[in-house]
Parts: C-alpha cells; structure tokens; sequence
C-alpha cells in the first residue's frame, strides 16, 4: 500500500498537451475517482502512474520516492482495463497467477493465493474456463483478481464497468468498494460516468482538458462546485446555469432582475441553480412548462420564463402538470451558486434570489 | 418486378466475378486439366500427340520387386526430390520463418520509424527485379577475387578466396531465396503483431512480465496461426520455385530441384529441350502436392468469416 | 546494498531509487542491442545493392572499381555509427536532428573528398544510344537485333502497366461481389478460390504455355500481360475481400436509403474507404510486372519481344559480360521505378493483412 504523489506532472503528444501541469495526492489506502469527459486526460495519468507511459515533465513519488523512470513491471500496481485485457490464449486461473510467475513464490503458494482471490471475487468455479468462455461480468471479475494477486501498491481502474449492463454495474460498483475497503489498497478510478465517481470513491478529482478542475469528496464537488464546468458535469440532471449581468441592482438574466446576497462584484455572471432546489408555485416568476419527462421516482420539467430555460424536479412519479401548464419557480438564496461570467469560477459569499 | 430483379442479378454477377472467372479458369483451371491429359502423352518439341502412354512417368519411376512400396524413383528424379528437401526445409526454417520472426519481433520492438527503416531494407531484395537480384548474387559470389564476398573474405579476414557456385551450390540458393523469404514472413508476422491489442502489452508490464516473458505469453500464442500460414504457404511457394535458381546457377545438375527440372526440360530460354509431356508429368507431382497443401490451409482459414453472409439481400 | 541500508528500510519497501536505474540501463542496453544486431544483419542485404550503384558510377573500361566501394564504406559507416549512437545517447528530438545534420555534412564532404573524383556518367551511355552493341563491337557483330534500351523500357511499362490495371480492376469488382453480394454458389466459389491460391503459375508453367500455344498468342505481348494477371489473382481478390468485409454495413445501407442503388453505393460510398487495399495491391502488382522473367522469356520462341528483364539478362550474360560498369548501370536504371515505387507508396503495403487466417 502506498502513499502516492504527482508533482506538476505534463506530458505532451508531440505538440499537443495532454496533461497540463497536474498535482495531486492519495493518502494510503484512499479511493481517489478521475472524473471527466473524454479526451480529459484521466486514462493518460493512470497510465503514467503505471508506469506505461512517462511524463515528460514533472514528478511521480510512490511513498515520497520518486519513480518515474521505474519500470511499470517494477512498481508492483494492478490495472484493470476496459476491455479486461485477458490473455486470450491462457485459462482464468493461469491469468490469475500470471502476476506471481515475475515473483519469488512457489508454484503452490502462487495458486493457493490465486484460489483466495477467485474466491473473494467469487469467481472459484471458473478457474478452468479461457476468457472466451465467459461473460463480461465474469471477465472483469478476472480482470479484478489479477490485479489485486499480486497485493499491488496501487489499483488502477480504468473505466472497468462502461462494458458492462445496467444491473450488473451497479452490483459491481459495491463489489470493488468491499474489496477495496477489505484490502485497503489505494485505488484510483477513472472513468466519465459522475453516478460512479460519487458512489464509490472517497475523493473525486475532476479533469477537463488536461487540467484539475477540482478536487473534493464527492458532497463537496456536488454542493459546492468550484468552476462552471464542475457545475455543469457533475450532478444529473445537470444544474441550471443562468447567465446575467450584476449591477449594483442586483442581476439582469433575460427580463428579470435577482436579488443579490453579498457584494457581487458588476459584470458578467452565470447563477447557478440545481434542479432538483427549485420551489413550484411559492414566491417566484411565471413560467410555462415545455416538456415533462417521468423518470420513474420522479418528473423532470423544463419550463420557459423570462429567467430563460430552466429544469426542475419534482418527487411525484405521475407528473402533476402537463405541457403547457403555467407554474410559478422560485429558489432561496442559500441554494444558489454564483461563478464570474469571464473566468467561470466560483464567487465566494454571494448569492442571488427571485 | 421479379424478372428484373432476376435480371440485374445476373449482370451484377457478370459485371463483378464475370472477368475474375473468366481468367481462373482460362489461365488457372485448362491449364491444371491440359496438364493431367499430357502429363499421359509423348508430347514434345512439335507439340503434337501421337499416343496416349504412361512411359513419362516410367521416366521417373521403375517397377522393383524389391522396394516396399513394389516400385522405386529413377535416378535422376530421386535426386531432384532430395535437392528440393533439402532446399525447401532449410529455407524454409532457417530464413521465411526463423529468421521473419525475429525480424518482426526485433523491428516492432524499435520505436515506429526506426523498425520501418529495418523492415524496408529488407525489402528490397523482394522488390528489386528478379534478374537484378540474381546478377547481384552472381557478383557477390564471383570465384575470382572481385567477388564482393571474396573481398571480404581476403581483405578482411585474411581467408582465402571460395567458389560458392561449385563448392556450396545448396547454400548459394538457401540464402538467396531465403533473403526474400525472410521479408515476406516479417510483413505478415509484423502486421499480427501490430494486431495485438496494445492493452495486453500494458497489462502483462504492470503483472510484472519483461520484455522477453512478453513475448513468449503474449505475442507468441497470437502468432500461432499466422506461422502455421507462413509455414505452409511457403513450403508450396518454395517448391515450385525456381526463377531465382535458374537465374543464378543456370541448369547447374547441383541444384537442379524438382521445378527446375521440369522447367529445363521445356520452356527454359536457350537449353529447355521441349519435352512438355515429361514436365507435365512433373508438374503433375506438384499439383498433388499442392492439393495436400490446400487442405492444409483449408484448416488454417476462418472459414466463418471468410463465408459470413452478407447482410444486403437486394442486387 | 550495504547490510545497513538494507536495515534501514523496512522488509516490504522496494527500493526505488536502484530500481530506476536499473530500468534507465537496461532501456539503453536493449535498445542498443536490438540496433546493432539489425544493422549487422542488414549489412549484407544493403552492401551488394550499393556495390551495384558505386559500380556503375565508378567503373572505367569494363573493370571493377573495388577500391571506390571500401573507401565509400569507410567514410558513409562512421557516420552511420556516429548517429546511431548520438540517438540512443541523446533523447531530445533537436539534438538527433543535429547529429543527422552533423553526419549527413561529414558524409558528403567525405565521398566528395575521396571518391568524387572517381565518379562519372559514362556507364549510362546505353540511355541515349539506340545502338549499344555496334558501338562496343562494331557494326558487324550484332546483326541488327538488340534493341534500344527504351523500347525494352516502354515494353515492360505496358506490360506491368497493362497487366496490373486489369488485375487491380477484376479483383476488386471479385472482392466487392464476394464480400457483399448474396448469391447462390458464393461459399463454393469462395472454397474454390481457396484451393487455386494454391496453383501459383509458376507451378503450371508448361500447361499455360500450351493454352497459349493453341490460342495462337505466342510471342505477343498480350500472352505475359494475360498470365501476369492470373498471378496472386485469388491471393489479391482475398486481400480486397478483407478491406470491404472492414467496411461498415451501416454506410453501405444509409447510402442505399439515400437513393443509390448498390452499383452507386459501391462506386460512391465502399469503394473509397477500399482505397489503401487498391494502393497496395496496385504497387505489389505493378512491382510483379516489371521485374517478369519467366513467362516473357517462356511465352515466346525467338526475340520477337523484349522488356528490361531479358535486356538485362542479355546485356550480363550474352553480349557485354566483361564491362561490369555497362551491367551494373542498366541494372541501377532497371531498379529505380520498383525502388521509387516502393518506397513512396511502402506504407500501404505494411498494413496488408493476409487473406482469412485465423486470429
């Protein structure tokens, strides 16, 4: 298990940038999530971390030591790619002790281990099989007991449930959260899927464009995001951002005016307000619904006013008003996000109400 | 509508596998029956056919009481057979696979441009016109101290000068088929090996394997059908070669393989002596051969996706 | 490791440090090896094709220049070596730039210095001369026959030209109706196509002579043109197979909701996404074509044709054997379109994948 550190990591493809000056840190034994759309960058700093690609600038420490020039068969760190990566031509159990083949263990000791891992995973009935004998929830379980034989320093989850169904993701994602609790081996997750990031991890890194956006337990990102595109990425559906322009009359969006908590600087701005905060026919503008989705727990609306397009829940799973109904939204101030409109940061101590 | 569609199925089948069809079997399929009839004739110079006779292949067999099978290969047939052996096994094992192989596995191990470098060089000996290649072997080789080799030998290691054409005629046409062998057995494993997903690389570094282990758990099991391929399509390939045998060493009697014989029987410019029916009763042995040798790929083939049907139904 | 480093560090910490170091010298020591083994091993294929290109530079009055051919080794291999190393020593792309810079000056200057004296024209002297062997010989000797290097030139042109345009042409329109077009007989042709792959004309050399015999198209241009187009026929229709069974149903069957019908879905929509496997095929074609030895020399009775292939044959070993210079040029001359071809084009044929093996 191990402490892990990237210091202003880079690394470019050719002249492209895919990272752009990283830093983070995992306390041992943390689930740390790499959250961001595709192209981010997440896969290519799990891959630095395994030591598969290098960084072309910048530190990677395991422990405080520094180990870029590390071979990735040498940092003892388990990975688990999307496509599962099994070795086609080998049984699960011979993919299972692979691993242990580039260690100093007896061939019994390799396979009693191996037969501990398939039983944690619960895959024991399977040892005989090839990897084209199995289901894909039966692949990634291998792919899951591979990784963890060796008792990595570091787990590495690259995007290991988007090949696998509704249903079984879900139990998957308890499943790799026991076992990594159990085991207490640092984990990083990536993956573009926010539901994921939050459930399973202690800490989400969000990544957009080789950069950090930010960084926090998954409460925090959700109920204070720090950037426009935190905002706007996790939570679904996805919060409501009204842009306007502050005054010291409060803030113009569209025709109408808010009023403002705090002193928020004149200027461009955007408001940003969750769904799911929105109150319905309290105090509030008029508005006209456009759309009702059920959602089966509960209705989502999109509604046009003089705020613009706005969407809201509501917890009724038969929606109670129809396209084209007149509702009355409101929001309170305490709910309500405010970010720069030219640098899309959060402004600290403002808010903003109907 | 039926009629029409009836209709522009058959052009389509005209305009697309008419032409292909056409040539297979003009060029491809004639030949192989004109050859089974010849093979049982007297043909020769005057490509006429006076009676059918089984006496060609009595050239190459004699009826013996003795022999377990109750007959046994004449002379000069028998030692065509042993050349061509001799010629195709080590070829074939030293040069289009041994040798492809590393060739795959050392380039692709270079960074992209470095190993593309490699693999052209040793292309060019396939891609250089054949009676320019075979001149350059016969330079290489010259007896006299001009020969490349033998400046090398002499200025170089002190040795004394070798005739290769006289002394080692079998290793002259080992090495220059094999030069050209090797590049086709590393385009084909090269191309496999690029076809490996680049995540079981990823995964088998970070399961601790070196560079070797990789290649024996990784690389090598995704290698095993392309090689079966390489091995079987290659011995057929050698077998009836001999362009660059005859361009080389002429109707030399020390290389004069099974396909060199039927071709310096007949048709070789300046020597071939017109005894069609004789070559075709060789070439007929070879057609034998060559059907073993289909079977053989019949089973290499993924025959599921060679015949997937296609998914339009409509012409 | 000292016995109290190892003390000092608990028993499950590896240490990091070495093992860099180990890993940074082993990427080194490997990489370097794997170069000077391929250098070593292509030496002796490279070594001949630029013997032949230094003779026919170099060669005065029919005698070999040796000396021209080590003396442009010894200045062109330490400079190769020099860069070599450079590259594996120095990793950043501008300092290998300079080092390629810095050793293709040094070799320049070097051949310039030694041997730029020594090189000359006059070998390729057959270009602009319509009769070749009277100037050597005398206007006696010859009787006529040889002809002027560029008809032989403009022979094999069409021949290679002719001969790969049809087979580019029909195994294309075979490999679109193979992989995409429903019919009945489509798994028996393809068996069948299977097995041919099998008969390399090589092998029925004698019985195709005959067939062209009987047809009355020996010694005609037209004869190695039609065999020339058999060769890899089913080998080529299995390659384009494979490059249209890589396209997509779902543009093929958008195209046709468009409106085309499916000859205008090929034309437009397949046929352009097929275009890397028509590259390749065309240059291995082509490549095939020129250097075509057997089947023009087998497919007529007297000279009543030539192509580059049997004037080379003809200049080495018939009519100017001793003036290497002379041979060594037509030779030089006889590779460059297949070398310029190739090397241009080289990429295409590296993505060839080879007809239905399994994976």
């Amino acid at each position: 298990m191990a402490r892990v550190d990237l210091k202003n990591v880079t690394k470019d493809w050719g002249t492209a940038k895919a990272i752009d000056d990283i830093s983070l840190s995992l306390e041992n034994g943390e689930f740390a999530a790499v959250l961001g759309p595709s192209g981010c960058g997440k896969s290519t700093t799990l891959f630095m971390l395994a030591g598969i690609y290098l960084p072309t600038s910048g530190d990677i420490l395991f422990d405080g030591a520094r180990v870029n020039d590390v071979e990735a068969r040498d940092r003892n760190v388990g990975i688990v790619f999307q496509s599962y990566a099994l070795y086609p031509n080998m049984t699960v159990l011979q993919n299972i002790t692979f691993p242990l083949r580039f260690k100093e263990i007896s061939r019994a000791d390799a396979e009693r281990s191996a037969r501990e891992i398939a039983e944690l995973v619960e895959i024991e009935g399977l040892l005989d099989r090839r990897p084209n004998q199995l289901s894909g929830g039966q692949q990634q379980r291998v792919a899951l007991a591979r990784a963890l034989v060796k008792k990595p320093n570091l787990l590495l989850l690259d995007e290991p449930l988007s090949n696998l169904d509704a249903t079984l993701r879900l139990s998957m994602r308890t499943e790799i959260r026991r076992l990594q609790r159990e085991l207490g081996v640092t984990t990083v997750l990536v993956t573009h899927d926010q539901i994921e990031a939050m459930t399973m991890a202690d800490r989400i890194v969000c990544m957009n464009q080789g950069r950090i956006e930010q960084e926090g337990t998954p409460e925090a990102l959700y109920s204070r995001p720090e950037t426009v595109f935190a905002a706007s990425f996790i939570g679904s559906p996805p919060m409501n951002l009204l842009a306007g322009e502050a005054s010291d009359g409060g803030i113009k969006v569209g025709e109408a005016v808010l009023d403002t908590a705090g002193d928020v600087p004149p200027g461009a701005v955007k408001v940003g307000i969750r769904p799911e905060h929105i109150t319905v026919n309290g105090e509030g503008v008029q508005a006209e619904i456009l759309i009702a989705e059920p959602l089966g727990r509960e209705t989502l609306y999109t509604a046009r006013s003089v705020l613009g397009t706005t969407r809201f829940l509501e917890p009724t799973s038969v929606p109670r008003f129809k396209v084209g109904d007149q509702v009355r939204l409101g929001f309170e101030p305490e709910h309500t996000i405010l970010f720069d409109g030219n640098h899309d940061r959060r402004l600290e101590g403002v808010r903003a109400h109907v | 509508m039926r009629a029409s569609s009836t209709r522009r199925q058959a052009s389509n089948f005209a305009i697309f596998l008419g032409p292909a069809l056409a040539f297979l079997v003009a060029l491809l399929v004639v030949p192989i029956a004109v050859d089974l009839v010849v093979a049982f004739t007297d043909m020769a110079q005057t490509v006429t056919v006076d009676e059918f006779t089984t006496k060609q292949f009595k050239k190459i067999v004699r009826v013996s009481d003795d022999s377990l099978l109750g007959f046994e290969l004449r002379g000069s047939f028998y030692r065509a057979l042993t050349l061509t052996a001799i010629f195709v096994f080590f070829t074939l094992s030293i040069f289009n696979v041994t040798f492809g192989l590393v060739l795959a596995l050392t380039t692709t191990a270079l960074p992209d441009r470095l190993g593309a470098f490699f693999r052209a060089v040793w292309l060019l000996p396939r891609m250089a016109p054949s009676v320019v290649y075979a001149l350059l072997w016969i330079w290489v080789i010259d007896p006299t101290e001009r020969g490349l080799l033998n400046q090398v030998l002499v200025n170089l290691f002190g040795l004394e000068p070798v005739n290769m054409k006289l002394d080692h005629p079998m290793t002259v046409i080992v090495l220059s088929n094999g030069f050209i062998g090797a590049s086709i057995g590393m385009l084909i494993l090269t191309s496999s090996i690029r076809s490996i997903p680049q995540h079981l690389f990823y995964a088998a570094r970070a399961d601790g394997a070196g560079s070797l282990s990789i290649i024996r758990h990784v690389v090598m099991p995704a290698l095993r059908w392309p090689l079966s391929y390489i091995t079987v399509f290659q011995t057929l390939a050698l077998l009836v070669s001999f362009e660059y045998i005859f361009l080389i060493m002429g109707p030399s009697r020390s290389t004069m393989t099974m396909a060199m014989l039927a071709y310096t029987k007949t048709l070789a410019p300046s020597i071939g002596s017109g005894l069609y029916a004789y070559g075709a009763a060789i070439t007929l042995i070879l057609i034998v051969i060559g059907m073993v040798i289909a079977l053989l790929l019949y089973r290499l083939t993924n025959m599921k996706s060679l015949l997937a049907q296609p998914r339009i139904e409509v012409h | 490791m000292s016995g109290e480093e190892r003390m000092a560090r608990p028993v499950d910490q590896p240490d990091w440090e070495s093992l860099a170091r180990r890993a940074l010298t082993m990427a080194r020591i490997k990489r370097g090896a794997l170069i000077v083994f391929l250098t070593l091993v292509s030496v002796p294929v490279l070594l001949p094709f630029f013997w032949v290109v230094v003779i026919s530079f170099s060669a005065r009055t029919g005698g070999v220049e040796t000396a021209v051919l080590w003396k442009a080794c010894g200045v062109l291999a330490p400079c190769v070596l020099g860069y070599a190393a450079t590259h594996v020593v120095f990793p950043a792309p501008r300092q290998r730039m300079t080092a390629a810079l810095v050793a293709a000056g040094v070799a320049v200057a070097g051949l310039a210095l030694l041997v730029g004296s020594d090189l000359h024209f006059d070998n390729y002297r057959f270009l602009a001369n319509p009769n070749l062997v009277e100037d050597l010989r005398g206007a006696a000797t010859a009787g006529g026959q040889f002809p002027w290097v560029w008809d032989a030139f403009f022979n094999s042109l069409a021949v290679a030209a002719a001969s790969t345009f049809t087979k580019v042409l029909i195994a294309t329109l075979a490999g679109y109706y193979l992989s995409r077009f429903a019919f009945r007989g489509r798994s028996f042709f393809l068996q069948s196509l299977l097995i041919l792959e099998v008969f390399h004309p090589w092998m029925l050399t004698i019985p195709i002579f005959l067939v062209i015999f009987w047809v009355g198209l020996l010694n005609t241009l037209s004869a190695p043109i039609l065999v020339l187009t058999v060769i890899d026929m089913p080998f080529f229709i299995f390659i384009m197979k494979g490059f249209f069974d890589a396209v997509p149903w779902d543009i093929e069957m958008s195209a046709m909701t468009d409106g085309a019908t499916r000859r205008q879905a090929f034309w437009h929509v397949v046929l352009p996404q097929a275009k890397g496997g028509i590259i390749a095929i065309s240059v291995l074609g082509f490549i095939r074509g020129w250097e075509e030895y057997v089947f023009v020399t087998a497919l007529r009775t007297g000279n009543s044709y030539w192509v580059m292939s049997t004037y080379l044959y003809y200049v080495a070993e018939d009519v100017m054997g001793v003036d290497y210079g002379l041979v060594a040029a037509v030779s030089v001359f006889y590779m460059l379109p297949s070398l310029l071809l190739y090397l241009f084009l080289q990429k295409y044929l590296t993505q060839l994948t080879f007809g239905g093996v399994k994976g």
